[in-house]
């Protein structure tokens, strides 16, 4: 890997002296907001502040977004790298959290793997300069660097993002600002991705299958300069991921179940229509890459198409309660 | 729900009822954890018959999530356990999932450090946004872990969670003092939650008793062949119950009565219909017993103030 120089590079990912960047790696988990109400606007932000004095980011529209700081977190380990190779990475993973329409919370990791700038660990400050940049040392290839992070199991050896996600994740959820009851049980999705990253490169996508429940793997090609474009669709996936899974595979059968046992399950599907079917909002407008990587993964996973279907099975559950209500003893 | 099960001996059959109940409760339609908080010795993968976790996981299991901060793994049991009852689960209709949070093959006992109970508030916080149960099997006896979660359940951030707890003892004399001591003697839970900021009424409002391997003198007859033997068994049984009464120990907190059943004295493990009307080799009165406990825990009108 060369010493690229930044003169040519229009908008340089890293700083002056950094190397660029060959790949990106995060991942993002997705839950329920621990608080019985969803959260106001200004609830959203204050639970966002995870940094006093650093801005909260908020879009109200198309559905309501706030975005904490980013927090740092400096790494110094082992890479798991797949088939051959050794490597070391020591540099800086950055982490946020995220509200949508104050109910869903998302956690995400992310750092941008380049080639190290020297042949020894440097001084501290040099990585601090490049937060969200971890340098390699050694020189395995990028694909078995790429693998080794994707197919890693849990507990987690190497790079460990995992982690620092989940530990956004608690961390707000432990706030004193929320009530901590459980409006809907849920689970809690996890994305992973990782971006092989060359000038000029268009973005693409790729959605690997998993066999774990709840654990999501995909592959993206990008230039460097879309990573953040990257770092969001991987949000929006998982978001939408987390959505759809949780009416098909919670929802629903509890629903039905309940009918079956006489039981009321009129909260759940309310809360599905009221609360979760409005946020199904594509992230097409954002720009045209952003809706070509997502017009891509739909087109093999249909996933509009099957929420709207379960969003239809959940309305026909809800007017079959309406009409025939379970018998209260 | 936080579910905590105790016991003051070892052998009451406590880890065993806890595991049967949990299963009763994923089957109608409950997701549940099942917590191994007994560190030094982890059983409950025996029971759930989880061959990787039998005696404690390699790694990553409640112990090292404690000292060493690791993740808690969790182990699905449709998954990962051997028994065809547990691998069935996913496909009985209505049904939810068991998941079990194992505990470390070489744990022990630990000492608590200033950062656990904030920890295990967050392991219970973050449960309970996905399992409509917790079970939480303590170890026999005052043990670290039973501070740990007196301590844990007093913080703010656990006020919104109902926690519950059973403390089983055998039927006998020397089992229901030893019970009686465990919540109410000067080192007992009561004692102990309320130096921690519980509320000690409260806190005894929410203690329930099981009885463990009492035997069904309407059922056994086989074991109770001649006449005198079952008028001093009845007269005993009568002497024990009052002996409970006077304890507050009374039919009014009385959460659940299992019968002596020979199969899991020999076997340990989570038994279900086939077992007693296929094989035959459980007792009906005992799938009915971790049935009722298992409504028990749930029923609101139960676990109203004394």
């Amino acid at each position: 890997m060369s010493h690229a120089t930044t003169d040519r590079d229009p908008i340089p990912a890293v700083p002056d002296d950094g190397a660029q960047p060959l790949l990106g790696f995060g991942e993002v988990r997705t839950c329920l907001i621990q608080n019985l109400a969803g959260l106001s606007p200004s609830a959203s932000v204050a639970l966002m502040q995870l940094t006093p004095g650093s801005p909260v980011s908020k879009v109200d529209r198309p559905t309501r977004r706030v975005v904490s700081p980013e927090q740092v977190t400096g790494v110094d380990c082992r890479l798991h790298v797949a088939r051959e190779g050794r490597g070391r990475a020591i540099g800086t993973v950055l982490s946020h959290a995220v509200v949508t329409n104050g109910r869903i919370l998302q956690g995400t990791a992310h750092a941008a793997l380049a080639s190290a700038t020297a042949k020894e660990r440097r001084e501290w400050r040099h990585y601090l300069r490049q937060p969200g940049v971890v340098e390699v040392l050694g020189s395995p290839k990028p694909h078995n660097v790429m693998d080794g992070y994707l197919t890693d199991a849990s507990p987690a050896r190497g790079l460990d993002l995992a982690s620092i996600s989940d530990r956004i994740i608690d961390e707000v959820q432990q706030s004193d600002r929320l009530d901590h009851t459980t409006a809907l049980r849920t689970g809690t999705a996890v994305v992973r991705w990782a971006a092989t990253l060359a000038q000029e490169a268009k973005p693409t996508v790729g959605i690997a299958k998993s066999d774990i429940p709840n654990f999501h793997v995909i592959r993206l090609n990008g230039s460097p300069e879309d990573l953040p474009m990257l770092i969001r669709f991987c949000e929006e996936f998982a978001l939408h991921e987390w959505l759809l899974t949780t009416v098909q595979d919670v929802i629903v059968p509890r629903a039905e179940a309940d009918i079956a046992r006489d039981r009321d399950p009129l909260d759940s599907l309310l809360f599905a229509l009221n609360e979760l079917a409005p946020l199904w909002m594509p992230p097409t407008h954002l720009s045209p890459d952003m809706k070509a990587l997502w017009e891509a993964m739909e087109s093999r996973t249909h996933y509009s198409r099957l929420f709207e279907r379960q969003v239809a099975r959940i309305r026909d559950l809800r007017d079959q309660v309406k009409i025939r209500p379970p018998r209260r003893f | 729900m936080l579910i905590f099960a105790t016991s003051d001996k070892g052998g009451t059959g406590r880890s065993v009822t806890s595991c049967n109940m949990a299963y009763r409760r994923a089957l109608q339609g409950e997701a549940v954890a099942y917590l191994d908080f007994d560190f030094g010795s982890p059983t409950a993968g025996a029971i759930f018959d989880v061959p990787k976790a039998e005696r404690g996981v390699d790694a990553s299991g409640l112990h090292s999530y404690f000292t060493k901060h690791t993740e808690a793994q969790q182990l699905d049991t449709a998954l990962h356990s051997d028994s065809d009852t547990l691998r069935d689960l996913p496909r009985i209709s209505g049904a939810s999932r068991l998941v079990l949070l194992p505990g470390d093959k070489d744990g022990g006992e630990f000492s608590i450090s200033a950062d656990m109970p904030a920890r295990c508030a967050q392991l219970f916080l973050k449960l309970d946004r996905e399992f409509d149960l917790c079970i939480v099997d303590l170890s026999a006896g005052r043990s670290y872990a039973v501070d740990l979660v007196l301590e844990a359940t007093a913080r703010p951030e656990l006020a919104a969670l109902t926690s519950r707890w059973l403390v089983f003892h055998r039927w006998t004399k020397q089992h229901i003092l030893a019970a009686h001591g465990l919540v109410f003697g000067e080192k007992g839970l009561l004692k102990a939650g309320e130096r921690r900021g519980h509320d000690p009424q409260k806190l005894n409002n929410s203690v329930r008793y099981v009885r463990t391997a009492v035997v069904d003198l309407g059922v056994d007859q086989e074991s109770v062949t001649r006449p005198a033997q079952g008028a001093w068994l009845r007269a005993y049984d009568q002497k024990l119950r009052e002996q409970a009464d006077k304890l507050r120990m009374g039919r009014a907190r009385l959460a659940g009565q299992i019968p002596y059943d020979p199969m899991l004295q020999w076997s340990e493990q989570v038994i279900d219909d086939s077992d007693v009307s296929g094989l035959k080799i459980a007792n009906q009165a005992t799938v009915q017993a971790f049935e009722d406990l298992a409504a028990k825990l749930s029923d609101e009108r139960f676990w109203e103030g004394l």
